[in-house]
């Protein structure tokens, strides 16, 4: 009898180890199946301090893959940063949402930068910056970097990739503050 | 009845199994620290506990699992299985079954995040489920304590105090009260990148002042209790972020004990757990 309880036991928890490594994606950073296809241009990087090894951090990693809207996620520790790829035709995600996932997986939000791949659109008195991939449309907010870039590199209706500071907005994702603009030249793959 | 009462002895410490560790994470493995989960986190730990004090020797296998509630509230929760055996004078006698499951809340109530590096501090409170089993007890233990931190990239520190309290049993026995302080000091030789294999080393120093506990009846019983120094060694090894492997031996450096006794052994921890979330 004791035999055949030792025995269950043994057998269960290997059940259980079994069943975990199978339910875990033990190798790989991508977080949807076929990443490689789906995969946009586009990509945030977030800092959060706090953020002390990777394990610890998962619960990160798993709040962007359950968003539906993250493709692939990486992490530079030093610098205390979150590289999220973004989908592919799948809406951005909003700052807000963003600092709330920072939030509950146990750190704190400092900041993201937007690396993006569209049009910077002059509609009235405002400057748009239309994303390529998904039609998101976002408020350019005015700055100096800005002026420059109209006036020197004439990007406006160009595609270019912008490198953006994200900031809240109301009634959408997020506004953005550029800080570098280059004209966007596809790559293969 | 010289005999009943040893018998009785090795009673009493038989059906009082340490407190599983529910170490989470990059916490040390012999005592309590302040790590939460974040919200929505569900991880499963398979752990494996060795103990030899005197003549006795108790394994027990435990599956854990810890819910993040909160960012800072998580609830673990341990089902054990214990199995103990005694190389008695009169030949080897040995016990096995589920043992008590334990339930432990944890609250980070404060932290402080910097770059690469986050200080807190969190309370928590255990109790077992007593299930009356032949490794169980009747009535429940309680574990209490508070634990402070820092987890960097480079290195850590854990410091902690516990006190275990077990209600006695309906004859009046119960086992001595516990008070622990312990600290512990982790290293990262190298920090890779994600997914690939992350390993942490610690060194825990565990100090533990044992109050006699009671008799059948109610009196002190004068052969228990003492003051314990450890030191405990510990790997941690994450092959990637969702699954981590922990090994640790706790070995009595000091032991002072009350009265007539059989002085601990080693005591060995080895567990793995996995990542989830929902």
């Amino acid at each position: 009898m004791k035999h055949i309880k030792v025995i269950c036991t043994v057998a269960l928890a290997a059940v259980v180890v079994i069943f975990a490594s199978l339910s875990t994606d033990l190798w790989g950073k991508d977080i949807v199946k076929d990443a490689a296809s789906k995969k946009s241009v586009n990509r945030f990087l977030i800092r959060a301090d706090g953020l002390a090894c990777y394990f610890c951090a998962y619960g990160l990693e798993r709040y962007f893959k359950k968003s539906g809207k993250i493709a692939a996620f990486d992490m530079h520790m030093e610098e205390g940063v979150v590289e999220a790829t973004l989908l592919k035709g799948e809406p951005i995600l909003g700052v807000e949402t963003i600092e709330s996932y920072i939030y509950d997986a146990g750190f704190t939000f400092r900041s993201i930068k937007a690396v993006l791949v569209g049009q910077v659109e002059q509609r009235g008195g405002r400057i748009i910056f239309r994303i390529s991939d998904t039609g998101d449309e976002l408020t350019v907010r005015k700055n100096s970097a800005l002026e420059k870039l109209l006036k020197d590199k004439g990007v406006l209706g160009q595609e270019v990739q912008i490198v953006a500071v994200a900031e809240k907005e109301e009634g959408a994702p997020m506004a953005l503050v550029i800080e570098k603009a280059e004209p966007w030249v596809p790559t293969e793959g | 009845m010289k005999q009943s009462v040893s018998k009785w002895l090795v009673g009493l410490t038989i059906v009082f199994p340490p407190l599983q560790s529910f170490s989470y994470a990059h916490e040390p493995l012999f005592m309590m620290s302040h790590e939460a989960p974040g919200k929505g986190a569900f991880d499963l730990h398979a752990a494996f506990h060795h103990e030899r004090h005197g003549d006795e020797t108790e394994r027990e296998f435990a599956s854990e699992f810890t819910l993040g509630f909160t960012r800072d509230v998580a609830l673990q929760m341990s089902f054990p299985y214990a199995s103990i055996s005694e190389d008695a004078p009169s030949g080897l006698t040995s016990k096995s079954s589920f043992s008590d499951p334990s339930a432990r809340i944890k609250w980070r109530f404060w932290d402080k995040d910097l770059l690469g590096k986050k200080y807190a501090a969190a309370f928590a409170f255990q109790s077992t489920i007593p299930t009356g089993s032949e490794t169980g007890r009747k009535k429940p233990v309680f574990l209490t304590g508070l634990s402070h931190g820092r987890e960097g990239l480079r290195w850590y520190y854990f410091v902690d105090t516990r006190y275990r309290y077990a209600v006695a049993e309906a004859d009046g026995s119960r086992p001595g009260d516990q008070i622990w302080l312990d600290a512990a000091y982790g290293i990262r030789p190298r920090l890779r990148k994600l997914e690939e294999t992350d390993v942490v080393f610690f060194v825990e120093v565990n100090y533990l002042r044992e109050r006699p506990g009671g008799l059948t009846g109610g009196a002190k019983n004068t052969n228990s209790g003492g003051d314990f120094l450890f030191i405990s060694p510990e790997v941690l090894i994450s092959p990637n972020n969702r699954i981590m492997f922990k090994g640790g031996v706790q070995i009595p450096i000091a032991q002072s004990l009350n009265g007539n006794q059989e002085k601990r052994g080693l005591a060995v921890v080895v567990e793995v757990e996995f990542r989830f979330g929902f």
